[in-house]
């Protein structure tokens, strides 16, 4: 049996980076050898896992990493709670006649709105609920204390109706300090490179509500 | 800065580096961030990306130093659970043995030795391959790798 197949040579191979004489040897050696084909196999699920979670939400390679995670498999009765209480309370924030913003947090079993200055904690689940006042478009981002500039929310179509809740959520990282969290309302889709510019440099028409984070 | 060319780049080279993390790393959340810290530095030297071809070489590079540095910053030994070949014979248990013991003292090492012996002997690259990705000649990747085994001997190590 030939050599194994490098670990270069391996994901080459499924980008489709070989040339033709080097992709038929690459694909001989995989007949021969299940190790190669398993992390081949390996090699593709990664990459898709990736594709699913990361592309498709079209977060850029430009805010630094942060162990936000957009979640979207929330469970069904907490997503239940969560649009209740966002419906119940007046926005977290908004624009006279303009669009409003609906924070809300889950912490363990309690669910309760997210007012400017907040106390929030590592670990605690956000939804963002949003009245557009005949917007279309919407991205949602935070920057940190640090000035770093995240995208949870990719720049997309509104659903009609007066009030909007998003699918996605997202859990607090550990990083500690002040986190500003701005929700960009736009008449056309916006690039990522044009939202993280709006947050970082303000402008367009966004409302903003400032949290503290403690220390987990 | 170039968001257009850097997003291509993303698109096109984010998911193999992202698999070439969990490779490293051995977990999503881990890969996630190096793989952001990769295009945070691909972003930084965007003028110096080259074409085609020879961009994977080049990302490839920068995202094995972030996960080494990753791994140094936690002084880890790296899971490679998905290379490790079946020790079906005497030579391949040996070789096992090696590359396991390779991995130990890797960590240990300079820098500049650090990155040739992971692509040489854990990721499995050949001289050439590992040239083209470090953009350096073979005979320094031959010397690299030979300082890498002096040091090794010194450890009382031995690799193959």
């Amino acid at each position: 049996m030939t050599p194994h197949l490098s670990s270069l040579r391996i994901d080459a191979l499924v980008l489709g980076a070989l040339d033709a004489a080097e992709s038929t040897a690459a694909r001989a050696h995989l007949e021969a050898c299940p190790g190669c084909r398993d992390a081949v196999a390996a090699t593709r699920a990664a990459c898709q896992r990736f594709e699913r979670a990361v592309l498709r939400q079209r977060v850029p390679p430009l805010a630094r990493p942060r162990r936000l995670w957009v979640s979207l498999l929330a469970p069904a009765l907490a997503l239940a709670a969560l649009v209740v209480v966002a419906r119940r309370h007046e926005p977290s924030v908004s624009v006279k006649g303009g669009p409003a913003l609906h924070v809300v947090a889950k912490r363990g079993e309690s669910v309760f709105p997210v007012e400017p200055r907040a106390r929030l904690r590592a670990g605690d689940q956000l939804r963002f609920a949003v009245e557009p006042a005949g917007w279309t478009y919407l991205a949602i981002g935070s920057i940190d204390a640090a000035g770093h500039a995240s995208i949870y929310y990719p720049s997309q179509r509104l659903p009609t109706g007066t009030s909007v809740t998003l699918q996605a959520s997202i859990v607090l990282d550990a990083a500690p300090g002040p986190e500003r969290i701005c929700a960009l309302f736009s008449r056309a889709p916006l690039s990522a490179a044009e939202v993280l510019h709006a947050l970082v440099a303000g402008g367009g028409t966004q409302i903003s509500l400032t949290f503290e984070k403690e220390a987990p | 800065m170039t968001p257009d060319r850097l997003t291509v780049l993303y698109r096109t080279y984010g998911p193999i580096i992202f698999a070439r993390c969990v490779r490293l790393l051995g977990d999503d959340a881990a890969a996630e961030d190096a793989t952001q810290e990769t295009f945070l530095k691909i972003q930084r030297h965007l003028d110096r990306a080259p074409d085609a071809r020879e961009a994977l070489a080049w990302i490839y590079r920068i995202a094995t130093n972030t996960c080494l540095s990753e791994l140094r910053r936690r002084h880890l030994r790296p899971e490679l659970r998905e290379r490790l070949p079946e020790p079906a014979d005497a030579r391949a248990e040996n070789a096992l043995v090696d590359r396991d013991l390779a991995l130990r003292i890797i960590l240990h090492l300079p820098q500049k030795l650090q990155i040739v012996a992971w692509l040489h002997w854990v990721d499995g690259l050949e001289h050439t391959e590992v040239a083209a990705v470090l953009g350096i000649s073979r005979r320094t990747v031959i010397n690299r790798l030979q300082a890498f085994r002096e040091r090794a001997r010194k450890f009382g190590a031995r690799v193959a």
